[in-house]
């Protein structure tokens, strides 16, 4: 083969790398773009905080990097764990928005939002969204098997649903809900520590304390945003 | 993550690649307070080669806004991709922090 036509050939499969490289690249950028535009719509209406969302990612993130995981399970859990509540999409209302306590009947269907989350996600072939559908669908199960909506125990909970467990109840217990002032950062990590073996796993506890420096970095960074953010409101 | 600086016009561009995350912020903060040390107290951060933003990154840009301000600068962001402007929507920084669609919408606000 003549040389310059060589050159000609190389120069065109690079191109076709680069445009291929860069379609996969939008698809990849799209797809978790819209993990945040629809993790938003179930966040309107659960009236919580978006910076939820962004510690939800990050302390499962942090807990996925303590445990070591594969850099591909730390970015599906990343983009994943964003989307535990997305079953409140489907949950009337006047469940959502009751200001007071929830009958037995009521708290029935509020733990629905779980199976209703991994309903959204069924028969994905997308790694990303079948995550997200084990983390709607496990993230309320109890190491011990008095969780829900299965009753898992130990490892019967997906690794994910464990993690993402933690890392939900840490920052419901840090925040302030509308029941319930916010616990402090030592106080909520001690509640933590007493569930290990009860609520939680203990492997993933210690991958939490193991990172809890960094942790607490998350923790601060997001009370600096929502700072900044009713500063700038008043 | 890469941070790249230029001068335009008197004003500090910072081109941000990669992701800004709880273990390459350090860098960030590091290219920020050399800014900040700097002459010019204007900047524009060019975020069209963002992956990824945490909260540690977000509360990195809200410090550097407000040391800005403090000096007598400011701070606009642009070029702003879908995927980074939907965290900043559902964090609500898209409403406190300036935004501007082009580099030079942003070189205009703080001329």
């Amino acid at each position: 083969m003549e040389k310059s036509r060589y050159f000609e050939y190389e120069k065109r499969i690079k191109k076709a790398y680069r445009r291929l490289k860069d379609s996969y690249q939008e698809v990849k950028d799209s797809y978790e773009e819209m993990v945040f535009r629809l993790a938003l719509v179930a966040e309107y209406k659960d009236e919580t905080t978006g910076t939820h969302l962004v510690r939800i990612a990050d302390y499962s993130t942090e807990i996925a990097h303590s445990l070591k995981l594969p850099e591909k399970d730390i970015e599906l859990i990343k983009y994943a764990s964003p989307m535990h509540d997305i079953g409140k999409l489907i949950i009337p209302d006047e469940i959502m928005k009751k200001p007071s306590g929830l009958t037995p009947e009521e708290r029935e269907i509020m733990k629905k939002h779980t199976v209703m989350g991994a309903d959204i996600f069924k028969g994905s072939r997308s790694p990303l969204l079948r995550a997200a559908k084990q983390i709607c669908l496990t993230h309320h199960e109890r190491f011990d098997g008095t969780g829900y909506p299965n009753g898992l125990k130990g490892d019967e909970i997906p690794l994910f649903g464990r993690i993402v467990a933690l890392a939900d109840v840490f920052d419901a217990l840090t925040t302030v809900r509308p029941y319930k002032d916010a616990y402090d950062f030592d106080e909520a990590l001690k509640m933590i520590k007493v569930d290990s073996g009860k609520h939680f796993d203990p492997k993933i506890v210690n991958a939490f304390i193991r990172h809890i420096d960094k942790v607490h970095d998350i923790w601060q960074a997001t009370k600096d945003i929502e700072l900044f953010i009713a500063e700038k409101n008043t | 993550m890469d941070v790249r600086i230029e001068q335009k016009e008197g004003i500090a561009v910072c081109y941000i690649k990669g992701e800004v995350n709880i273990n390459t912020v350090s860098a960030l903060k590091e290219s920020f307070k050399t800014l900040l040390d700097g002459d010019s107290k204007k900047v524009v951060l060019n975020m069209s080669e963002v992956d990824y933003i945490d909260s540690l990154g977000l509360a990195t840009l809200i410090k550097f806004y407000r040391d800005l301000e403090e000096n007598g600068g400011g701070l606009a962001l642009s070029n702003i991709t879908p995927k980074i402007g939907s965290i900043f929507r559902i964090t609500k920084v898209d409403k406190a922090l300036n935004l501007f669609e082009t580099e030079e919408d942003a070189l205009n606000n703080l001329v």
